[in-house]
């Protein structure tokens, strides 16, 4: 750890030297003062820092201040903080001024002076806080996270205000240095998950960090399974009462989408406007989705599992209709099945990666007219149409999109277990899910919780799970929350 | 970090024994008592599992009193070699009991389900299903059923009601009364139907009960007890209407009398035509899960017996798998007999003998600890007494030796060492 030295001759060649290369960033020395002027350095990135010059940015008012000063004056200013700026660090050493300079802060060094000082700015430049895209609700705010994680942090606190409300920040990634914050309830969260969290992030053996994605493949418990073992949200309101129920929320710089921790499918399952609107409503949607999740993974196994093998279940009259439909058809239900999820997969990653009014059109094209040609052609039949696109529904109910994934990745494996096996293989498929879901944690908590495992604190599956009570019989956290703090 | 692995609730333990048990009672014990009149079956059934009840109140009184590895008590209670033949004989019906849901999983399967696909491969995924859960260990095995085992058991009981519109009543009352003979054996089968009571201690080191030592007696008998009575409600509901169906005589050409039921039933504006699928399909969830706890415990009685985890798990499935594809190639008939023979005559006696040899040896020495106590007491009485006495005798010594300093009055002898208290010499 290099130690600021007194001489400001010393400090810019040093500083020189370490940023030998890098001309977006500026080291620019001058004299301030009066009467006996005094070497000063200020060191910046170039788009990151207002321009000095301007009236209204912090720099540009300190150094016109600093110039109208004498030099005791200016090393007691810059002591004692006497020009009363907020967001002003003292720094000890070339370590600490790099890590700030790089993080998007100016870094003063003053001629005699062995310290510098970080001056918070504009930062980099970002996005700003925008209406949030991925996680819409039709009551509730309408705030998205921004890429800055001191934002997002100022996003949670202007929703939490009490002290309460911890923020620990770390940096991850040994090239990148990028900037997490842990956001937590002191008095709610299990101080050893607080522990386990930073130790995992501690151990995280990676360059950069680019996107909280990295941090939760390398910190997940279970790295093998296709399950989201964190909740991603890129809602401030929902990450604040994740926080209020004691769970632990993780902010990364340079990316909107913050990581709720621990987690289960049951939260995965919820939705912002699940607790503002009437209980019945928000009862009725849950279930619905938990419908979305059967229909996503096994309706087209258990179509190919019913027609194929079991048709004497279904009344007469629908046999022979779906019979009739698909007469003419040259390719088994099965291979048509997945002809027809392949096709729709690629219009999805089609979809997603145009241009919004080109991800509409393929929609049409890929939908309607496509599908439509294929049914007209006798490639496929128009029930088979109807299954997939009931699947796909079921898919986009689903509120997290990394749970509805791993639902559309596992239904393949249905596809051919039902149409080798028939219900056989259906029972075989929901059984090896299952069990998969039992064994699964993340950080210690059930992912099956409250459904499986629920202890007799906590939320039951009533109350909060597959329904959702009156928010006034709502009293009691889910069991994220200290056990001794469960009771609201 | 707050799930304590391979620790499961007594509720967890209720919904496991729901799921290991309701399929393999619902199929076997209706096709295994034939020819009886209903009310036979019936008292046979509630003396079953009255007798079941008081047998799992014996085995939560030996498996309570240690809370370590059930191996281990036994062990030190009798001997190793008695620890080592207990094992053996769970790990035969553990693997019996494996092999024979296997077998019924891949016959239901090929017979209801899938009747062109290889009874090996039928015994193969539920196999593998089993092995996965075995894998994952006790604390899988209690979430799953925690799962399921409600719903299954709701689904199952609905299924079984929607039969009911045909049932004729006078089926029910036809075949006599109670006969004794039939009684008896038909209760003796319930009994061994059950017998995984018998094993319970096994499980019971793995379960985490609040409270003290009564509070954990009275929640596992509690879970085993409620497990019992459901499944057994399951079964007299499933005979009642069986023979409000079929009657006796049809009862008794049945070879799988509770899905005969379900495809004998037709709801008017229903949807779905044939039932007896998705019964098939519910039994299958619960067989499955119940194969997995034999093959959990067959593998568990490996690694008791010194093998590692993982081979002790592969070996376990592995021979599982090759005992229910031998039972496969033999007449349905001829696996019962030798399932009932294995299972019902030769380990559940052994538990139940077990049992009772080890309450005999814990009472044996409780009686020894308490004797042992009575006599430590009374050791201490007496040296305290003669403690006492002494200081006594050293006190009147003293005061001797103090007046005259020659003359002992109380014992008429002279004083040995004054102020001591070692006495006077008689």
């Amino acid at each position: 750890m290099e130690k600021i030295s007194r001489s400001m001759k010393e400090n810019q060649v040093t500083v020189q030297l370490l940023c030998a290369g890098c001309d977006d960033i500026i080291v620019r020395p001058m004299r301030l003062g009066v009467k006996e002027q005094v070497d000063c350095l200020v060191v910046y990135i170039e788009s990151a820092v207002s321009n000095m010059m301007l009236e209204d940015s912090v720099i540009g008012k300190l150094l016109n201040h600093l110039w109208e000063l004498d030099e005791e004056e200016i090393r007691r200013a810059v002591e004692e903080n006497g020009l009363g700026i907020s967001d002003v660090k003292e720094l000890e050493t070339m370590e600490e001024c790099m890590a700030a300079l790089l993080a998007g802060n100016a870094i003063f060094f003053l001629d005699g002076y062995e310290r510098a000082l970080k001056i918070g700015s504009k930062g980099y430049p970002d996005m700003g806080v925008v209406k949030a895209d991925s996680e819409k609700v039709l009551r509730g705010s309408k705030e998205a996270f921004s890429e800055s994680a001191k934002v997002n942090t100022a996003l949670v606190r202007k929703r939490i205000r009490t002290t309460d409300l911890k923020v620990e920040e770390l940096f991850v990634g040994q090239q990148s240095n990028t900037l997490i914050a842990l956001v937590y309830m002191e008095n709610l969260a299990y101080p050893n998950l607080l522990a386990e969290i930073k130790e995992r992030i501690g151990k995280v053996p990676i360059d950069s960090v680019l996107d909280s994605g990295i941090v939760e493949q390398l910190t997940a418990d279970t790295w093998y399974s296709p399950f989201p073992q964190f909740q991603t949200t890129e809602r401030p309101d929902r990450a604040a009462a994740a926080v209020l129920e004691g769970r632990i929320l993780l902010l990364c710089d340079n990316t909107p989408v913050s990581l709720l921790l621990p987690t289960t499918m049951n939260s995965l399952l919820q939705t912002g406007d699940d607790y503002y609107g009437h209980f019945e409503i928000a009862s009725l949607l849950r279930c619905l989705r938990y419908l979305a999740v059967f229909l996503a993974f096994s309706l087209p196994g258990l179509y190919l599992a019913v027609t194929g093998f079991h048709p004497q279940i279904l009344p007469t009259n629908l046999i022979l209709s779906m019979a009739q439909a698909r007469r003419g058809v040259p390719f088994p239900a099965m291979v048509e099945v997945l002809l027809l999820e392949i096709s729709f997969e690629l219009m999805r990653e089609a979809g997603l990666r145009m241009p919004g009014p080109i991800g509409d059109m393929i929609g049409i094209v890929g939908g309607l007219i496509i599908g439509q040609a294929a049914v007209t052609a006798n490639l496929i039949s128009p029930i088979i149409v109807i299954i997939d696109a009931l699947t796909a529904l079921g898919s986009f109910s689903i509120p997290n999109e990394e749970l509805s994934e791993a639902f559309r990745l596992l239904k393949y494996g249905m596809i051919f277990l039902c149409g080798f096996f028939g219900l056989y293989g259906f029972v075989v498929g929901w059984l090896l899910l299952l069990i998969h879901l039992a064994g699964l944690r993340s950080f210690g908590i059930p992912y099956l919780m409250p459904f499986a495992a629920v202890g007799k604190d906590g939320i039951s599956r009533w109350t909060d799970g597959l329904l959702r009570a009156p928010m006034r019989r709502l009293n009691r956290r889910p069991v994220y929350a200290r056990r001794d703090r469960r009771k609201k | 970090m707050f799930s304590d692995n391979q620790k499961i609730s007594s509720r967890q333990l209720h919904t496991l024994l729901i799921t290991d048990w309701l399929g393999k009672v619902v199929l076997l014990l209706p096709a295994s008592f034939q020819g009886a009149s209903a009310w036979t079956i019936l008292a046979g059934t509630v003396a079953g599992f009255a007798a079941s009840e008081l047998f799992l109140c014996l085995a939560v009184s030996v498996a309570d009193r240690g809370k370590r590895d059930f191996f281990f008590c036994v062990k030190e209670r009798l001997c190793s070699w008695a620890a080592l033949l207990l094992y053996l004989i769970y790990g035969v019906y553990f693997l019996c009991h494996g092999a024979i849901m296997l077998y019924l999983c891949g016959r239901i399967g090929g017979t209801y389900l899938l009747p062109e696909t290889s009874g090996p491969l039928l015994i193969a995924l539920p196999a593998i299903v089993g092995y996965y859960l075995a894998r994952g260990g006790m604390e899988v095995r209690g979430r799953i059923s925690e799962l399921l085992a409600f719903l299954i058991w709701w689904a199952f009981l609905f299924l079984l009601l929607f039969a009911l519109p045909g049932v004729r009543p006078h089926h029910l009352l036809a075949g006599g009364g109670i006969d004794a003979g039939g009684l008896m054996s038909f209760s003796a089968i319930v009994f061994a139907s059950f017998g995984g009571v018998g094993a319970l201690p096994l499980a019971f080191p793995q379960v985490v009960t609040e409270g003290g030592k009564q509070e954990r007696a009275k929640s596992l008998r509690g879970a085993g007890g409620k497990a019992l009575a459901m499944v057994a409600f399951v079964l007299i509901i499933t005979f009642l209407i069986g023979y409000g169906l079929f009657g006796q005589e049809g009862m008794a050409r049945l070879e799988w009398p509770v899905i005969t039921v379900m495809s004998s039933t037709n709801l008017q504006g229903v949807f779905l035509q044939r039932w007896d699928v998705l019964l098939v399909g519910l039994l299958l969830f619960a067989m499955f899960l119940s194969a997995g706890t034999g093959i959990y415990y067959v593998s568990t009685a490996g690694e008791t017996l010194g093998m590692k985890r993982k081979p002790a798990q592969c070996g376990a499935v592995a021979l599982t798998y090759l005992l229910a594809v031998f039972l496969s190639r033999m007449d349905g008939q001829t696996v019962f007999t030798w399932y009932r023979r294995i299972s019902f005559l030769i380990c559940v006696p052994g538990m139940v003998l077990f049992v009772g040899i080890l309450l005999l040896a814990e009472r044996t020495r409780n009686h020894k600890r308490r004797a042992d106590i009575l006599d430590k007491k009374a050791g201490d009485f007496n040296d305290k007494n003669e403690a006492e006495l002494d200081s006594l005798q050293s006190g009147i010594a003293d005061m001797c030796d103090f007046s005259d300093r020659v003359h002992c009055p109380g014992t008429g002898g002279t004083p040995v060492s004054s102020g001591t208290g070692s006495g006077c010499e008689g």
